[in-house]
């Protein structure tokens, strides 16, 4: 039997994770180490976590299904990198309601089978790429962004390929950080054109707030 | 307004869409709530129920049910918490576990259908 450990869900969100209600369920362990890491938790040994079934999490969620089947929306896996999960994950999807929303937040810095396990399941990618230039990569995250380029390849080849420009905004988003201290405007753009070229189209430009009394890892 | 109020006052107008594409008597009424509000509360959670039962009984009684899509087009509302793909800002507490998180359901005041305002010819009068 397939167990994930998490460390929270958070039910009730609206239009945050994609379309609709949406719990966002945060699954524990991350390979990455950044310096602004918002969920220390999803990683530290002490954390608190909670492990789940399939069945148990799909009995714990199902108690917003009213919602999820009235806004379209659904569940939303994030962490921590939901990845790492991927064989439950597989297993949630294809036992939870079809008309479930499934979206996933994700590094996608794991080996390309996770993404393999998922793909058939999952309706939007919501991907965090931090930055495109490897050096600034991985100064921020501890970790090369040579897995992220190749699952960028993987998913323009064999998700984004055949989608019509609706479909593949819908499909994907891609978050691209402005991060102080770490990476430029001018990197941004970058990024975005690099991704641009690879066929995405769809992306959250943002800043990062760093507050006066966080303190980088 | 505050989230929590905010999206209560959402999560209850989809409640009353989907009372109203089934035929089921629900009225909103105003929350005296004056404080902090996680978007929902144990009588939220009893009208949700509510609305369910009312929906397994059409279904047992053959009569069609309209949920899906009937509340799509949200616009995005302020959560507590976050994933990692999010906007970090350093500093955050740890996403609570399911059950505890936004909405405890205290199940000795559950509200039973009976104490669920319906709609009645003296409440529509008001």
């Amino acid at each position: 039997m397939i167990t994930a450990r998490t460390i929270g869900i958070e039910r009730l969100r609206i239009a945050t994770d994609g379309e609709g209600v949406t719990s966002l369920v945060g699954f524990f362990g991350c390979p990455l180490r950044c310096q602004y890491c918002l969920n220390p938790h999803s990683f530290l040994s002490n954390a608190r976590t909670r492990e789940y079934t399939v069945d148990q999490l799909i009995e714990a969620v199902s108690i917003d299904q009213l919602y999820y089947l009235a806004t379209g929306g659904g569940i939303c896996f994030g962490g921590g990198e939901p990845l790492l999960h991927s064989a439950f994950i597989a297993d949630f999807c294809q036992r939870c309601p079809s008309e479930w929303h499934i979206s996933l937040e994700t590094s996608i810095n794991v080996p390309t089978s996770h993404l393999e396990a998922v793909a058939p399941f999952v309706h939007q990618w919501i991907i965090d790429v931090k930055d495109m230039d490897p050096a600034i990569y991985e100064r921020y995250t501890g970790r090369p962004n040579t897995q992220v380029l190749t699952n960028l390849r993987w998913l323009a080849k064999h998700v984004l390929d055949g989608l019509t420009p609706d479909e593949a905004t819908n499909a994907f988003t891609i978050r691209l950080p402005l991060i102080p201290d770490v990476n430029t405007p001018a990197d941004v753009d970058r990024s975005e054109q690099f991704l641009r070229d690879l066929g995405f189209t769809h992306f959250d430009r943002f800043t990062y707030v760093k507050d006066a009394g966080a303190a980088k890892r | 307004m505050h989230p929590g109020k905010q999206k209560c006052k959402i999560l209850k107008q989809i409640r009353k869409q989907i009372a109203d594409a089934n035929d089921i008597r629900y009225v909103i009424d105003e929350c005296p709530h004056k404080g902090e509000c996680p978007g929902t509360c144990p009588k939220c959670e009893a009208e949700v129920r509510y609305l369910e039962t009312q929906l397994a009984e059409r279904r047992r009684l053959g009569k069609a049910v309209a949920i899906v899509g009937l509340a799509a087009g949200l616009t995005a509302v302020a959560s507590g918490f976050s994933s990692c793909g999010a906007r970090p800002n350093g500093e955050m507490e740890p996403m609570p576990l399911e059950g505890d998180v936004a909405c405890p359901i205290d199940t000795d005041s559950v509200a039973t259908p009976d104490t669920i305002a319906v709609e009645t010819p003296a409440t529509t009068a008001e």
